[in-house]
């Protein structure tokens, strides 16, 4: 009797025993798998971060670039501007992957979907080329440009907006029917015509991004103007000198994420301002002298708009309409320059 | 005859724990080879960006509108002005951090093969090629707008590998 109920004892701890080691094997694999799995996806994020890296790069030497990329990933991602050291980054929401953008102008707005993403890249020229400036959007972010269609400002920020991009056009002017134009995507940009004058509370309770643009110029060119961005119930304006940096502003919507990029196209241009006015000093002794006046002309131009550029941003229209003057001038004599068969100075 | 059920139990159990330690083993073993087998791939990832770093670095210096050749003002693909070349050097040498963002520690010579063979340091931030360097030369197009001929040169890119 009692060596029966010692075996049931014996049988009783061996299945516990059993079971508690099981247990141990099956939380084993289960922690192995979720580790490998961890890995594999914190990969796939870097790999993928450094596949947009280069595709950036590459589509940054080029000028007019359409491209949609998948990520592979649902993971979104963050774009952040540094205004102290204007050094931006591109980092992966909820992980600590982050690749900085140390040399390209990059417009994007601060928060971008994983999954597909559209890359478009532009010319940047004051009047030289500055760069090719990539901009980055999503699917899920639609631009709404309000407007009548007799508008010519609205019709010209419509055309301004990649066809890739999910983009309309809203005629009514009191933002009626915005309800049904946001319908399937997360976020909306919301630009206005100068010309309107409506008061951006009526869209308090939309998840959009609203702006003003109002241009000092819409015939000739560069286009030049002014941005205002509505924020936390306050508008920050800032300036823009051409067409790709009004772009800029309209993909960004966001006003310290476009201040930061707009120094760095600055200082870029202020560089370059510097170079060729070193070229022209080294090309000087070698050229005729019809093309050695005409040079020193240029010269006082290119210092002027350096002059004019270097300006802070916060002064109220700081550089756009002379800015634009100054680039028209020198677009003028490089024209000259040409003409008289000299080395081109752009 | 107690004695004897009770040692048949604990050599059941020395046997379960003797096969629970051989089957952890096992994966112990497993687990290293497949740790080893992702340190080799993680090392092969970086080699590759740092590959692909160097390539960035050429494709950037190609498109870098302080160096490429316009003619009519449009851009010319693989040429080099050589009047920006020289003001570029002199650029980098005065506004050495600015430039920094973009190459980096590195070093990028623009050599003239033919004719009349010269060389410029564009950037040297390369503190004489200490530690661990990746080389691309870069074949490219050298326009002299005074004379009006293109040469032959390359572009010598080295940049640093990051550890």
């Amino acid at each position: 009797m009692i060596q029966s109920r010692r075996g049931v004892a014996d049988q009783q701890f061996h299945w516990i025993f059993v079971l508690i080691a099981g247990a141990i094997i099956v939380l084993f694999f289960i922690s192995v798998i979720i580790s490998v799995r961890t890995n594999v996806d914190r990969r796939m994020n870097a790999s993928f971060l450094e596949t947009l890296d280069t595709i950036l790069s590459g589509a940054q030497a080029a000028e007019d670039v359409i491209m949609t990329i998948r990520s592979g990933s649902r993971s979104s991602f963050e774009y952040y501007c540094d205004p102290q050291i204007l050094v931006a980054e591109v980092a992966m929401t909820g992980t600590a992957l982050a690749r900085q953008n140390t040399h390209r102008i990059l417009f994007s707005h601060p928060q971008v979907q994983g999954g597909d993403i559209f890359l478009v890249t532009r010319s940047i020229a004051m009047p030289f080329r500055i760069d090719n400036a990539v901009f980055m959007s999503d699917p899920s972010t639609i631009y709404i440009v309000v407007g009548s269609s007799t508008d010519i400002g609205a019709t010209l920020l419509y055309d301004l907006l990649p066809d890739t991009f999910p983009k309309r056009r809203l005629e009514s002017t009191d933002f009626s029917g915005i309800d049904q134009l946001l319908r399937g995507y997360k976020r909306g940009v919301v630009i206005v015509s100068g010309n309107i004058a409506i008061g951006p509370q009526a869209l308090r309770d939309y998840p959009v991004n609203i702006m003003y643009v109002n241009f000092y110029n819409r015939d000739t060119s560069p286009l030049y103007g002014q941005v205002e961005f509505y924020e936390n119930s306050e508008f920050v304006s800032y300036e823009f000198l051409t067409d790709t940096m009004l772009l800029g502003a309209l993909v960004t919507a966001d006003s310290s994420t476009y201040r930061c990029v707009l120094e760095r196209i600055r200082s870029q241009a202020i560089m370059l301002a510097e170079l060729y006015m070193k070229r022209i000093e080294l090309l000087q002794p070698h050229v005729e002298e019809r093309c050695k006046r005409v040079y020193a002309s240029i010269v006082t131009e290119i210092r002027d708009l350096s002059e004019i550029l270097a300006r802070p941003l916060d002064q109220t229209r700081p550089f756009a309409a002379s800015g634009g003057e100054a680039m028209q001038k020198i677009t003028d004599i490089n024209r000259e320059v040409e003409f008289y068969s000299c080395p081109i100075i752009y | 005859m107690s004695n004897h059920l009770l040692k048949r139990s604990q050599i059941k159990l020395f046997e379960s724990i003797a096969v629970l330690v051989i089957f952890f083993f096992l994966v112990a073993i497993g687990l290293r080879i497949y740790g080893g087998y992702e340190l080799h791939a993680l090392e092969e990832m970086q080699v590759q960006f740092s590959t692909l770093d160097s390539i960035k670095t050429s494709l950037l210096l190609l498109s870098l509108p302080e160096l490429t050749c316009t003619v009519y003002s449009l851009d010319r693909g693989s040429c080099i002005d050589l009047y920006k070349a020289h003001a570029f050097a002199e650029l980098t040498l005065a506004h050495g951090d600015h430039y920094y963002d973009k190459f980096r520690d590195s070093l990028i010579v623009l050599e003239q093969i033919e004719p009349s063979p010269f060389t410029i340091t564009l950037y040297n931030e390369s503190g004489e090629l200490t530690g661990s360097f990746r080389y691309t030369p870069v074949p490219v197009s050298i326009w002299n707008p005074v004379r009006r001929y293109y040469g032959l040169g390359i572009l010598h890119v080295y940049v640093q590998v990051i550890q």
